[in-house]
């Protein structure tokens, strides 16, 4: 019983392991895809913004941007976060008419935009669903109405989710006309890494005010991705530290109890590296049991959470079967860790004492 | 307290010696000590003429050259009697096939091979001391060493034992060191140490019947 208890533990260590690095990777995973569907090799953002989203630039220096050699197409974007009538969340994003995002938008139903229209939005396909919106009807965005002209199906669990409008329209909206959040650079020889790196030193240069950051990095760069990693790995950290305490726990218990066939098996001849061995493996299969169970159990798990739209608005976990092997590896160590302390504490003393349980 | 003081004297090989004495003479600590299970604050023991420096050594010759058979039999519960056999061969015998095929052949010889698999909870008293024998004589030791073999058992099943302990003893050429509080079990040893309080108090030998 108590094993059985132990590797539930444990089992509940790696579920918690898995939902939150699995979540944190889904948000590393969406920025990524949402750079490479808009086609951006650079994103530019102002230098110090701690959360780009809130980050104010001058629309203007688009026109500046594009002027750099190298530099072939410049979006400008702002975007901010809303919390819909159902309950859900929606990222909504406003797009400049120049920089081909709207003419390279794949409308699955309805249309986009006309560019004058400022009340006319574009939805995700999973949002459209989520709501049960089709072209046509109305959706409230911070206490206005807009009308959805057209739906979208993304790669990004982000932009599958999201509202995208004009970028005049969500400026109106915010109160933030003539600003924008940050702009989507496309260069001319993107796949050429050194060409990449050359552009982005001279876009440095030339706007100090600004940071540009490869698409690739650019998960690195949000403070919420930075903020939902290094709380998923605190809190990994953390769950994992618990079950190193139980199996410790567990088998500093199973050897007090089991002091005199320890001291048999020394002294029957049993060297003291076979029998820590002994123990360590004992804590390796309590915790490959539980490993067993937070697979088990930890990958429904999160498919419910999923079904929370507070949760699932967003975030989507990317468990990979890399990153389950890994988090199965880290706890066989807290297992076999575990079990290390009590098995050198077994062979500290005399045979004989452990015979007559001492 | 000390439990011995003063105790010397060398058992020669294939030698059958009894150490008797009333409790408290310190008879089962001098086979402890004979055998690394405890150490002595002072004092050398010496086995085949060397002294063993550490506990590793000890726990060697533990492995391959001394068998302990315990008064409580010291068997694990949940093993069968053939798991607990193979016990000392595991780190000495590399092949499972081969730790189980020995094992059983001394479950055999000792007259328990139809009980090889069963659990220790399931067997006798008897049985029980048997099956710690046969773990004893695991590695083909050059020494048993016995500490109250029979001190649990009946008398009938008392005579069995030492009389199997006596044929192991012929037929593998081991030294037998058996501790026992019952003079007339100690009688039937070739050498008799007497311990009171600690001390050697008397020896005796006899000849070895033909």
């Amino acid at each position: 019983m108590r094993s059985i208890l132990t590797a539930a533990g444990i089992g509940a260590a790696l579920a918690s392991l898995l939902a939150l690095v699995g979540f944190s990777r889904g948000v590393d995973r969406a920025v990524v895809l949402t750079m490479e569907d808009r086609g951006t090799d650079i994103v530019a953002v102002k230098k110090g913004s701690v959360e780009i989203l809130t980050a104010v630039l001058d629309e203007g220096l688009a026109g500046r941007i594009r002027r750099v050699p190298g530099v072939v197409n410049v979006m400008s974007s702002i975007g901010d976060v809303v919390d819909l009538e159902s309950g859900e969340m929606a990222y909504m994003a406003g797009w400049s008419e120049e920089g081909g995002f709207w003419s390279t938008l794949a409308i699955t139903a309805g249309k986009r935009p006309d560019p004058g229209e400022i009340d006319g939005v574009v939805i995700g396909q999973a949002l459209a669903d989520a709501l049960g919106k089709k072209p046509g009807d109305s959706i409230e965005l911070s206490g206005q109405t807009f009308r959805v002209t057209g739906i979208s199906k993304q790669a990004s669990v982000i932009d599958d989710r999201s509202v995208m409008m004009p970028l005049a329209a969500l400026q109106k909206l915010l109160d933030r006309e003539g600003k924008v959040s940050g702009f989507h650079i496309r260069i001319d020889r993107p796949e050429d890494s050194a060409r990449l790196g050359e552009v982005r030193n001279r876009l440095a240069a030339e706007f100090p005010e600004l940071v540009f950051v490869e698409s690739s990095e650019m998960a690195n760069h949000a403070a919420i991705t930075n903020l939902l990693r290094s709380m998923a790995w605190a809190s990994s950290t953390i769950a994992l530290a618990m079950a190193f305490v139980i199996v410790l726990n567990t088998l500093l218990m199973a050897v007090m109890e089991r002091t005199r066939e320890i001291g048999l098996l020394a002294a029957i001849g049993w060297k003291p590296s076979r029998v820590i061995a002994m123990i360590v493996l004992e804590g390796m299969l309590m915790a490959s049991g539980g490993a067993l169970l937070g697979v088990g159990a930890g990958l429904p798990g999160l498919k419910l959470m999923m079904m929370h739209p507070q949760i699932g608005s967003f975030l989507q976990p990317e468990v990979t079967p890399v990153l389950v092997l890994q988090s199965v590896a880290l706890v066989l160590a807290v297992g076999a860790l575990g079990g290390l302390y009590p098995a050198w504490r077994a062979t500290r003393m005399r045979p004989m004492e452990l015979l007559r349980g001492e | 307290m000390q439990a011995i003081r003063e105790v010397s004297f060398q058992i020669e090989r294939e030698e059958y010696v009894a150490v008797t004495g009333p409790s408290g003479s310190g008879k089962s600590t001098l086979l402890y000590l004979a055998c690394g299970l405890d150490r002595a604050d002072t004092g050398t023991v010496r086995f085949a003429g060397t002294a063993p420096k550490s506990p590793a050594e000890w726990t060697r010759l533990r492995s391959t050259q001394i068998g302990f058979v315990f008064q409580t039999f010291q068997l694990i519960a949940g093993l069968t009697a053939v798991e607990n056999v193979e016990l000392p061969m595991m780190g000495v015998v590399a092949s499972e096939r081969e730790r189980s095929k020995r094992a059983a052949a001394l479950l055999e010889r000792i007259g328990l091979g139809s009980r090889a698999n069963h659990r220790i909870a399931d067997l006798s008293g008897g049985e029980a001391q048997r099956v710690a024998i046969a773990r004893a004589l695991a590695n083909s030791p050059s020494v048993i060493l016995a500490d109250e073999p029979t001190g649990n058992l009946d008398s009938h099943t008392t005579a069995q034992i030492l009389s199997l302990l006596e044929d192991v003893r012929k037929d593998h050429r081991v030294t037998l060191v058996m501790v026992t509080h019952d003079a007339q079990i100690a009688e039937r040893a070739t050498r008799v140490i007497h311990l009171l309080d600690g001390k050697v108090a008397g020896e005796e030998r006899r000849r070895e019947p033909a």
